[in-house]
């Protein structure tokens, strides 16, 4: 074709103008994986035949993951690709957050707290969170968690130490 | 504000009677056995079978809790940080009291200094095994069957720091044998390769090779411990033949540094008491474990013991991690 | 032929008695009940409930026990479909259909299919471990580590089918697990690796990090971020169970399942993990429209949760005949065995034949069982699904929370959770999957250990995967079934390349 579409022409350059698509974040991000992985593989001995040693199979499945990188940047950089959508940066942060209060909170302070903290926190995320429904629902659960993994299954879980010890 | 003398009083009565408690009426709740293993292996098997014992003589449940990672060394390092009241206690082997310290050199704890110990709670004998098909037909034809062709053979091990692994280095050492290692994850997998004629030879802990030897799928030469055991009465010990390596695993209960004497004496008591019941014995026995008997028993043997393996077993591990 | 009757008799009349069958059916009530809990696996499932049998005789208590098993492998299943989230390796393969299948209000016919297929798969498998349990027990034995590689590079073939999208990024996934499964103690140098010194991980990232992880959490996040498509259950649900048009699709994809899982699930070392993967893959490759995987295809369920029963029932067969037990939860069963004072080994079926036979004849009792117990609770696990997604997703929250912490009472590993959370998240922007990543993740270990077994066997020789029948087979297929599978991808840019 030796006229070509100027709309065409058009959405090719807006095309090529985003080139920090996904395929080509979705190869940096592998890239750095392998960097990190090859970089944490690093001392170890790859060994020889008769003795494959520990690093063989971490740095060369990172080697391996650069090679799909450095493709994926490749094709992301000619071709036509999507863009990233947007994170959910508030889902992120109170559900992690519920997670890690959780994680934090259990040993010391027992599952009553741990407990109700990482429902209440992570039930942040939402927009459609009621807020006397889920302190409600996050009650019930809790009793319902401590009899069922406490009561009848025993799981060594520490309860409430501060108050009751145990 | 005026402190009244009255209230004072009271306060330190109150003080006072809830601390007395706690050292005299020991044990008050349930007590936390640390397995530093997963369900189901020996160590756990036999915690369960001398806690569920001691619960009845001490009057309170012991609930044996699995914490496995890191050749066991996790779960002792939990048990080792643990308040000394009494209520967390643990079970290690010799794995985790005598090689840790050779193969883990960020251990957390120091097997000599970091507990209370209680006492050995069992020793398994290790057996030197081979595949069906291997030529030698007795101890004697198999050391220098091994001398002749080690290096062409294959030894199979659980896994660096498994008993398995920790026992065939001394073997091996001990006698010059060079054979290539083979490392599986877990006694089962290495079980399974000895049976199917891939590996050529283990030693390992009489618990997990007594069905197979019993239904001849594998051979076994000889027993590393003075008497013949139970479980196996038909195979020689190293001793009767004239080999001098006895090598038994072990399993010992601690608790944290710091436990008050009277609650040692109590779990002390508690379990001399459980080895000596008829029906544990009994169990041992088909287990292919003894316990420990007269000055072996109580803290002072396992000190002992420990002191000892570590003196022996550090070495051989140090010297072969310098290959 | 009359042996197998009088003893399968035998076995009947001990796992019919009236106490040993109520104990099947408490075991298999209380396994699915507590294996539905998202983060609870099966192996914590019975881990947790061992003490429970220790009052009972032997035999009953290993009835409960593998009724235990079964029914916290099909809870996991039943995790999967509803909430995306895999309690066991073997489940992973049933989120990808399954789930979606329960998105589009399909859920009941899900789970109906997933009961009925499993029932098939194991009143078959029982059959097979009846009639061929030694012959099969020294066939696997033959299996040598070389052998066992080849296998894993075949199964690893497998996530070349199983990509929905684009083959580059699935073979990056799977390479970036078999990356995260190298992390851990090393079995044959002792050497930690990747691990930064943090003993948390010192023994290897647990699977259920991942899958709750980048499966259960992600998808949290996923939803979150995109209100309209979560929740919206069709209004109508429609039918609750399978009807005879789903049972015509799925009747050839059970069968195959069944085979495939039969025949990997008695291998040592847990090569059952394999069926349901390989089972997909076939049932992709077979199907007359491909496209449909990973939108609801129902024989993306029947297939492998076929081959998950039936791998899950003959991998009991080294168990019983050896006393070797090929995977951790078998390895728990002995445990238990040994506490109840049987001593697992090769000379159970002569000395203890009412054990044996008595186990095999439970196990299809306990298939029974399961279909019983499981019908009818679809009707209530499909009116969960109808919870507002604002109570559903914390509730998660905490069962994972405290199902991962009670895996090693570590709250580290809770924590690491959530980072494979952020980590499964940013996967999916990326437009990466995970099914591939976990497939890499659970084959990478079992292959590099064989390989390096191989090679120290072998001195270092190459030849020994040419050498070997077995391994040569395996490897041959394997290069088949690539080819075969690369093969489109190639002919289909082809294509394109010669209409512009």
């Amino acid at each position: 074709m030796a006229v070509e579409d100027p709309a065409e022409q058009s959405a090719g350059e807006s095309a090529r103008s985003t080139f920090l698509n996904r395929e080509v974040l979705a190869g940096l991000f592998l890239l750095a994986s392998a960097a990190f992985g090859y970089y944490a593989a690093y001392p170890l001995d790859a060994g020889s035949m008769s003795g494959v040693g520990s690093g063989l199979m971490p740095k060369s499945v990172a080697l391996g993951l650069g090679g799909f990188g450095v493709y994926l940047v490749a094709s992301g950089l000619v071709g036509d690709h999507e863009r990233v959508e947007g994170f959910s940066l508030r889902g992120i942060i109170f559900v992690l957050g519920g997670i890690l209060a959780f994680a934090a909170t259990v040993r010391p302070m027992g599952l009553l707290v741990a407990g109700p903290l990482a429902m209440l926190l992570s039930s942040l995320a939402d927009q459609d969170t009621r807020p006397l429904e889920i302190l409600i629902f996050t009650a019930c659960m809790t009793l319902g968690c401590y009899l069922l993994f406490k009561a009848l299954l025993h799981l060594p879980i520490p309860v409430l130490p501060p108050l009751l010890g145990y | 504000m005026k402190i009244t003398r009255r209230t004072a009083i009271a306060a330190v009565a109150a003080l006072g009677v809830t601390a007395m408690p706690a050292f005299a009426q020991y044990p008050t709740k349930p007590i936390t056995a640390i397995v530093p293993f997963a369900a189901g292996g020996p160590t756990d098997v036999v915690t369960r079978l001398v806690t569920e014992h001691m619960s009845r003589t001490l009057g309170q449940q012991i609930i044996v809790e699995n914490i496995g990672g890191a050749g066991g060394t996790i779960g002792m390092s939990r048990a080792a940080a643990a308040e000394p009241d009494g209520y967390t206690i643990a079970v290690g082997n010799m794995g985790t009291q005598s090689a840790a310290p050779a193969l883990y050199p960020n251990l957390k704890y120091d097997p000599a200094k970091s507990f209370t110990q209680i006492s050995i709670v069992n020793f398994t004998p290790q057996t030197i095994v081979s595949k069906k098909d291997l030529p030698p037909k007795d101890l004697k034809e198999m050391l220098a069957y091994l001398k002749a062709n080690s290096e062409k053979m294959n030894y199979g091990h659980a896994g660096v720091g498994s008993i398995s692994y920790v026992s065939g280095f001394v073997f091996n050492s001990q006698f010059g044998f060079k054979p290539a290692l083979v490392a599986y994850k877990g006694t089962g997998p290495a079980l399974n390769d000895l049976v199917g004629g891939q590996i050529d030879y283990m030693v390992d802990q009489s618990l997990n090779v007594i069905p197979q030897i019993t239904a001849g799928t594998i051979k076994a030469y000889a027993v590393a411990h003075p008497e013949r055991i139970a479980a196996l009465p038909n195979v020689p010990t190293t001793k009767e033949l004239g080999v001098d390596f006895i090598f038994s695993a072990w399993n010992a209960m601690v608790a944290p540094k710091g436990l008050p004497k009277d609650i040692q004496d109590k779990l002390v008591d508690a379990l001399s008491k459980a080895m000596d019941d008829p029906a544990i014995i009994k169990r041992y026995e088909q287990l292919g474990s003894t316990a420990p008997k007269g000055a072996d028993r109580g803290p002072a043997g396992l000190q002992k013991l420990v002191e000892k393996e570590v003196a022996r077993i550090t070495p051989v591990l140090k010297a072969a991690a310098a290959k | 032929m009359w042996d197998l009757v009088s003893n399968l008799q035998l076995g009947l009349s001990v796992a019919g008695s009236l106490h040993n069958a109520a104990l099947c059916f408490l075991g298999c009530l209380i396994g699915t009940l507590i294996g539905v809990l998202p983060g609870v696996g099966p192996i914590a499932t019975i881990a947790m409930l061992l003490p429970l049998t220790f009052g009972l005789d032997p035999v009953g208590a290993l009835i409960m026990l593998a009724g235990i098993y079964y029914g916290a492998q099909y809870g996991g299943s039943t995790t999967a479909i509803l909430v995306n989230i895999p309690g066991e390796a073997t489940a992973v393969v049933t989120v990808l259909d399954g789930h979606q299948m329960a998105k589009q209000g399909r859920a009941g016919i899900a789970l109906g299919i997933a009961a009925i297929g499993s029932f098939i798969a194991g009143t078959i498998a029982t059959i097979i471990i009846a009639a061929a349990a030694k012959p099969l027990t020294s066939l696997a034995l033959l299996f040598g580590p070389a052998d066992y590689f080849a296998l894993m590079v075949l199964g690893l073939m497998f996530a070349v089918v199983l990509a929905r999208g684009s083959v580059p990024k699935a073979i990056a996934m799977i390479l970036f697990g078999i990356l995260l499964s190298t992390v851990g103690t090393d079995i044959e140098t002792g050497e930690e690796r990747l691990t930064f010194g943090w003993m948390e991980i010192a023994d290897g990232i647990d699977f259920a990090i991942i899958a709750m992880g980048m499966f259960g959490f992600a998808e949290i996040l996923r939803n979150l971020e995109h209100r309209e498509a979560r929740g919206v259950v069709s209004a109508k649900i429609g039918q609750l169970l399978p009807n005879f048009s789903d049972f015509k699709t799925s009747f050839a994809p059970i069968l195959r399942g069944t085979g495939i899982g039969s025949l990997l699930g008695f291998l040592p070392g847990n090569g059952a993990v394999l069926g349901p993967f390989a089972s997909y893959s076939i049932e992709k490759k077979l199907a007359k429209d491909p496209s449909r995987f990973g939108q609801g295809a129902i024989e993306g369920v029947a297939g492998p949760e076929s081959a998950n029963n039936a791998g899950a029932q003959t991998a009991f067969i080294p168990l019983l005949t050896l006393g070797i037990p090929p995977n951790a939860v078998m390895a728990l069963m002995i445990g238990a065995m040994t506490i109840h004072g049987i001593v697992p080994g090769p000379q159970i079926i002569s000395k203890q034949p009412d054990l044996f036979w008595g186990m095999i004849a439970s196990m299809w009792i306990g298939n029974l069982m399961l279909l019983i117990i499981n019908l009818p609770l679809i009707g209530i696990w499909v009116r969960l699904l109808r919870v507002p997604y604002r109570l559903m997703f914390p509730a998660i929250v905490i069962f994972c929370c405290i199902g991962i912490y009670s895996i090693n009472n570590s709250p580290t590993q809770v924590a690491l959770t959530g980072a494979f959370a952020l980590f499964g998240y940013l996967l999916i922007k990326l437009g990466f999957e995970q099914a591939p990543l976990l497939l890499g993740f659970v084959l990478g270990n079992l292959m590099e250990e064989k390989l390096r077994q191989a090679m120290v066997i072998s001195r270092g020789s190459l030849w020994t995967f040419v050498d070997r029948p077995v391994s040569l087979g395996l490897l041959v297929l394997a290069l088949i079934v690539f080819i075969v599978s690369a093969l489109p991808a190639i002919s289909r840019s082809r294509e394109t390349v010669f209409t512009e």
